[in-house]
């Protein structure tokens, strides 16, 4: 099925269509409360339910051509992680370090901040892996997995602004109101649990990403397709239980006579789709309480595995913990899975405008150990073969100082990775300037890098479209090349 | 777009309407004459062309392929325009019709065969081979196709006759002059045909073979109608009445309540808020709060329950400065262009053509249903919209920036100019105070006295005086407060630079300078806007624009707008794209209909009410919602309207309704937004300061919800969960999903719990402590029913069996129920 064809049965002219396409008696409440109460129901990846009512929009749906990855943990960095100073190095930064260009024609701040000198990375470099890739002293840990990573060196971006550029990276648009990325795959692809949100969002506890939900919402695809925040601690989903007071008894109680009271509803009005779909979501619901609980119970892990993601230190603890839980997640069958290091502003993100030291090192330290881990663990249970990694930031920063000691944006030029299902470890794509100033060898775009995604899952970028005021919407706009030299 | 998808609509183009008229009997005789001709062995020339291949190209090719719709990307008006072709390629290849695609196609050696219903009569496709044999002159002029050939939508709706119509003479009627009869169907009229809209619908119904659905039972109607109209469900004593009142216009009566509530308003403006993108925060980085925004919103609701003219309501929005830059309302209304999102932190030309890409793309749907944005790198690939047109509606609002500006009632300006009449000779003395004592200062040496010498320096009798005299201004100045602002557009001045075309829509790229205008396929489109139109301090370039909106000849602000109030009571659009009325949109189920209503609407001074009327009156609304067998095998999709569809309620619909049903809704109108309480995981700080104020769960958040703040990056969870969108452009139609979140969240969110006990408070007051009359009154309340018997055994099981606190649980799985959140 061409996702063209999907396109026409998932909107709202479909969920309109379906009610009534098929129809089934008023036994439907009967059924549905049976699959609630006796704990029997939808079995991960069947294609036909028993009960005879269509699929759900989130049901598995195969790719346009068979993909290596199954799902996508997105790790995002957000204010703009520094390219030169963890793995792009550049020996004319130390050649030139200090040295003014300041009125130097040829450099584009987007009026911001005025360039000032050229710097050398605070960090060392080393080479890791038998690839020999360089990663700064910022994020040895993720060195020590080189020989996994694709290191694309040229990206582009089409804004220097916070905002515009993370909705670009993570929605497609620098304008909001798209749809977010795992909202585009699991449109395009369903999800293998349809007990556990099938797109998850773990943002920085202490402060929120720039554009908030605008990045993680499901725009003008139907809202099953949104993301949806867990939370860091508590209930890892908003409103998932009951109060306190409430027992399971009571709650199995109160279901059973919604159940009951549902059926006269059907009764009256047999054949109506919704009605029975919106008694199935009851019967998810509940389930996800449990299993969503599980799923973030980061205390059945053995300790070796907690420390391998830096639980038991104060800096990574935090970070570790998403890296965990996303492995648990995609474990479970949840196709997206996005984490996010930083939010707010400045030093609460990896926006260094000033102090590039302290903000980087601190950054880097939180999510260096837990990424690595998070790609060791994956790839020791075999779990990395069809999961993909992206490793992404809006933007790098200058070469050249703001003011004393920071780095202002730089959409001219950045470093993502890819690891994992389908990625050739080892590679680097493109390369920057002398100086790290602008994408110089093949520059690619974030059209270039979502399309690539899209690819490793088994989706052609055009060909997955969603109709929305009179055009076929895509991920990638009208733009978009896969990446060839970094698939495996 | 696919080959297999632009044939459709070349099929649906040509195929549904303008078949007929294009076709009958014209192609057979226009064979025959030319083959006559051709017979006598002209020369093939331009004499030949014009006299034997243009009248077949006229006919058969450009309405599609002409300069307008190039379907394909072909046009075949010129020589030129022809060689170069289309996405297959050149038409033809001048000298060889067996080489040429034109000839493959309309001789039916290559598919698809063109034109794609009607063929060519074998002696026409001989012209045609004869005329590519030869070289395929053309004359000098580009040939265009008939004018009849013009896309549906972009024709002014002329209106038809109502078929079979009988008006039913034996009532009153508020409708005489949009009925242009005497009389105005009825509840009691048993046959259909008495109200236009049933007239058109039946028409449709019975030559399709199906029948209208029987009426609706009353309880149903009247949840349906306070539902449709005001967004909340009828109390139980109002259904009680209504049941009662066996009156044939019982049913009239509650439509006339209903479109007279001001919680009309409250649900229809809504609706429109959706269209215009309204937020009462900027987006993007920080996603400033707009402190104002929400006059704009209080503007909407107003202007629905006032029944504004949608003529001017539309005048208003676009130029409200400029057609009465005095009126604080018309003023207010202008927030319309201010409610886009905008990129405050970096403002560059880029962003300032994203700002006016907002502006254009959503004018352009709003009004007209086109997709005009996508003509901003590129002609439109289906709808005669050329970038050029693009940049004539971007020029009209390129001199736009947005002010805060002050808007007081004639008395709240007497009354802030008294008070600061009252402060003037305080000041006066406080001054002359001042002034004494610094020439004393002075007069001491001392050069530059600070303010704060200078009081020190006081004598003690002055300084008294001083303290009391500031102690009073700052009492009126405090009394005085500020004037009330409002966010509004208005044009930098009179005059503004000339605009340019964007090549590829890039904005520092820049082609052609072009006019301000519309959209020169439209009727009027093509004229300019020029600098006569400017007003005392504007360029007057939004007025002429909403002028041309709404003029009577213009063929797509009245019908658009219908359609989207039909989709609203019916779930889906006559056109059922509504904001797609081009080439790829929809094409309408009742074509006839949606014109009829169209020119009633403007011919009846745009007011909606007395269309909502009638549509409300009408047999076609009052249809039971019940599936039939036949009809679905017919009709799946409901296209014909044989039954009113089960509807989902929206976010704030539901959420509306619970706090009514719960006894909780606050009924206050209009004012700042409030600020449920929102999950503290949810709360962040930004640029601008938290996300998200802090509001009790409490009466003074308990308002209806389109006074619910609209945060664009952090909406309520319990309207987003139920599809309210976060709204960056036009809303035409929501999504209606149905998630395992939207169970969580009826089942577990505090909020929700909080009405339940409130409603299950209110239930034990108003009728104690019997659990039947409980379980009785819950119902009614909720779901505006008595409960079946097994309902009310169940439910009384369940009760029984929970004890205390069981009649919270019991409300609190009420709001859960399907009944509760669907209407049919």
């Amino acid at each position: 099925m061409s996702h063209d064809e999907y396109n026409n049965h998932s909107g709202p002219a479909y969920i309109a269509r379906r009610e009534f396409l098929q129809r089934a008696g008023g036994g439907i409440g009967g059924l549905a409360l049976s699959c609630l109460l006796g704990g029997e129901g939808l079995t991960s990846g069947s294609s036909a339910r028993a009960d005879g009512l269509p699929p759900d929009p989130l049901h598995p749906h195969p790719p346009h051509f068979p993909g290596k990855a199954k799902r996508v943990i997105s790790i995002f960095l957000f204010g703009g992680c520094s390219h030169v100073d963890t793995f792009d190095p550049k020996i004319e930064l130390e050649r030139q370090n200090g040295v003014s260009v300041a009125g130097r024609p040829g450099f584009d701040t987007g009026g911001r901040s005025a360039p000032g000198s050229l710097m050398r990375s605070p960090w060392k470099f080393n080479n890791y892996g038998k690839c020999g890739l360089p990663v700064s002293d910022l994020m040895p840990h993720i060195g020590s997995c080189a020989d996994d990573l694709a290191l694309i060196r040229s990206m582009k971006s089409e804004s220097n602004n916070h905002v515009p550029a993370v909705y670009h990276m993570l929605t497609g648009s620098t304008v909001s109101g798209r749809p977010g990325l795992g909202s585009w795959i699991t449109y395009g692809l369903g999800t293998e649990n349809q007990n556990l949100p099938a797109f998850v969002v773990m943002t920085d506890p202490r402060a929120l990403v720039g554009g908030g939900a605008g990045n993680w919402n499901a725009g003008f695809l139907p809202a099953s397709f949104q993301g949806v925040q867990f939370r860091s601690s508590g209930l890892p989903v908003l409103n998932l239980k009951p109060p306190q007071n409430q027992t399971v008894e009571k709650q199995k109680e109160s279901l059973e006579l919604l159940g009951k009271l549902n059926e006269e509803f059907l009764r009256t009005h047999p054949g109506e789709q919704e009605l029975a779909a919106r008694i199935r979501t009851y019967e998810l619901a509940y389930r996800m309480q449990s299993e969503a609980t599980e799923a973030v119970d980061v205390s059945r892990e053995s300790v070796a595995t907690q420390e391998l993601y830096g639980l038991n230190q104060t800096e990574t603890a935090m970070f570790g913990r998403q890296c965990l839980l996303a492995r648990r997640l995609v474990e479970r069958g949840v196709r997206f899975v996005q984490l996010y290091s930083g939010g707010g502003v400045f030093d609460q993100s990896w926006d260094a405008h000033n102090g590039m030291v302290a903000n980087h090192e601190k950054r880097a330290r939180e999510i260096d150990l837990p990424v690595a881990g998070l790609l060791k663990d994956l790839k020791q249970r075999g779990l990395l073969e069809e999961t993909l990694i992206v490793f992404h930031t809006e933007f790098g920063r200058m070469p050249f100082t703001e003011g004393s000691s920071g780095r202002d944006h730089n959409p001219h030029a950045f470093s993502v990775w890819l690891a994992g299902a389908g990625v050739k470890g080892g590679t680097i794509l493109g390369s920057t300037d002398e100086i790290g100033y602008r994408a110089a060898d093949k520059p690619q775009t974030v059209y270039d890098l979502n399309a690539t995604i899209l690819h490793l899952l088994g989706l052609d970028h055009k060909r997955l479209t969603y109709n929305y005021s009179g055009r076929n919407m895509r991920l990638t706009d009208v733009s978009g090349e896969v990446m060839r030299e970094v698939l495996a | 777009m696919t080959r297999d998808s632009v044939l459709k609509i070349v099929r649906r183009l040509w195929g549904a309407t303008l078949l007929p008229a294009l076709f009958s009997g014209v192609a057979p005789a226009c064979g025959q004459t030319v083959a006559a001709r051709s017979r006598s062995g002209t020369v093939v020339d331009s004499v030949f062309f014009t006299r034997d291949v243009q009248p077949i190209l006229e006919r058969s090719c450009l309405g599609c392929h002409g300069i307008g719709a190039r379907l394909s990307g072909l046009d075949l008006s010129t020589r030129a325009a022809g060689l170069h072709g289309g996405t297959r390629g050149a038409a033809f290849v001048a000298g060889s019709a067996a080489k040429s695609v034109l000839y493959q196609m309309v001789s039916g050696v290559r598919t698809p065969q063109m034109p794609p219903t009607r063929r060519l009569s074998a002696p026409a496709v001989a012209i045609l081979k004869k005329w590519l044999d030869g070289g395929a002159p053309y004359a000098n002029t580009p040939v265009t196709s008939a004018e009849k050939q013009v896309w549906w939508s972009f024709r002014p709706p002329v209106r038809p006759t109502i078929p079979n119509f009988r008006p039913n003479l034996s009532h009153r009627t508020h409708m005489a002059s949009v009925v242009g009869a005497k009389a105005t169907p009825a509840f009691s009229a048993v046959e259909w045909g008495h109200n236009p809209v049933d007239a058109f619908v039946l028409q449709k119904l019975r030559a399709s073979g199906l029948s209208p659905s029987p009426r609706a039972p009353k309880i149903t109607l009247i949840r349906r109608a306070y539902i449709d109209l005001v967004g909340l469900p009828p109390s139980p004593e109002e259904v009680r009445a209504f049941l009662a009142d066996t009156s044939p216009l019982a049913y009239e009566k509650l439509i006339d309540r209903l479109l007279a509530s001001p919680q009309y308003g409250e649900r229809w403006g809504r609706h429109w808020l959706d269209v215009v993108r309204y937020a009462d925060s900027g987006g993007f980085e920080g996603d400033r709060d707009r402190p104002y925004a929400w006059r704009y919103r209080d503007y909407v609701i107003s202007a629905f329950n006032a029944d504004k003219p949608f003529d001017q309501f539309v005048r208003e929005q676009l130029a409200g400065d400029e057609i009465a830059p005095g009126s604080s309302e018309a003023l207010i209304a202008t927030g319309y262009l201010a409610v886009g999102p905008q990129d405050i932190v970096m403002q560059n030309a880029k962003n300032r053509a994203d700002e006016l890409d907002d502006l254009v793309a959503t004018t352009g749907v709003a009004y007209l249903g086109l997709t005009t944005a996508c003509a901003r790198c590129h002609d439109h690939k289906y709808d005669p919209i050329k970038q050029t047109d693009y940049y004539r509606l971007q020029a009209i609002f390129a001199p736009t920036e947005r002010r805060d500006v002050d808007i007081p009632t004639p008395a709240e300006r007497k009354r802030y100019d008294d008070l600061t009449a009252q402060i003037a000779p305080l000041q006066q003395q406080i001054d002359a105070l001042r002034a004494a004592a610094r020439k004393a200062l002075i007069a001491k040496g001392s050069a530059k006295p600070t303010e704060e010498q200078t009081v020190a320096a006081l004598a003690q009798t002055d300084r008294k005086q001083w303290d009391v005299l500031q102690g009073q201004v700052k009492g009126l100045e405090a009394q005085r407060g500020e004037l009330p602002k409002a966010q509004i557009v208005t044009d930098t001045g009179r005059v503004f630079p000339a605009s340019h075309v964007m090549i590829r829509g890039v904005a520092d790229k820049l082609g052609d300078e072009v006019k301000p205008g519309f959209i020169c396929a439209l009727p009027g489109g093509a004229a300019d806007v020029t600098t006569a139109d400017a007003t005392e301090k504007t360029t007057g370039r939004r007025r002429a624009l909403a002028e041309w909106l709404v003029r009577r000849a213009n063929p797509l602000t009245a019908r658009v707008f219908l359609n989207r109030v039909w989709r609203q009571h019916f779930g889906r659009g006559i056109v059922n794209t509504p904001s797609n009325f081009g080439v790829s949109g929809e094409l309408p189920s009742h074509m006839e209909l949606l014109d009829w209503l169209a020119v009633a609407f403007m011919q009846n001074g745009w007011h909606l009410k007395p269309i909502q009327r009638m549509i409300l009156l009408s047999n076609t609304y009052q249809q039971d919602s019940v599936l039939r067998e036949a009809a679905v095998q017919a009709d799946p999709q409901n296209r014909l309207i044989w039954r009113m569809p089960v509807k989902r309620l929206e976010g704030e619909a539901v959420r509306d309704s619970i706090l009514s049903v719960s006894g909780a809704l606050n009924p206050i109108m209009g004012g700042p937004p409030v600020y449920p309480p929102v999950d503290p995981s949810l709360r962040a700080d930004t640029f601008q300061g938290p996300n998200w104020k802090d509001g009790e769960d409490g009466p003074s958040t308990w308002r209806r919800s389109v006074y619910v703040k609209v945060k664009r990056s952090l909406l309520l969870p319990e309207l987003e969960v139920f599809d309210c969108p976060e709204i960056t452009y036009t809303v035409a139609a929501r999504n209606i999903s149905t998630t395992p979140l939207q169970a969580l969240t009826l089942q577990n969110a505090p909020f929700i719990l909080h009405q339940s006990e409130l409603f299950a408070a209110r239930v034990a007051k108003e009728v104690g402590a019997n659990p039947e009359r409980q379980v009785e009154r819950a119902y009614q309340l909720a779901l505006c029913r008595p409960p079946t018997v097994r309902e009310r055994a169940l439910s009384m099981a369940y009760l029984q069996k929970r004890g205390v606190g069981g009649l919270k649980d019991f409300c609190h799985a009420l709001f859960n129920l399907n009944e509760f959140v669907y209407v049919p």
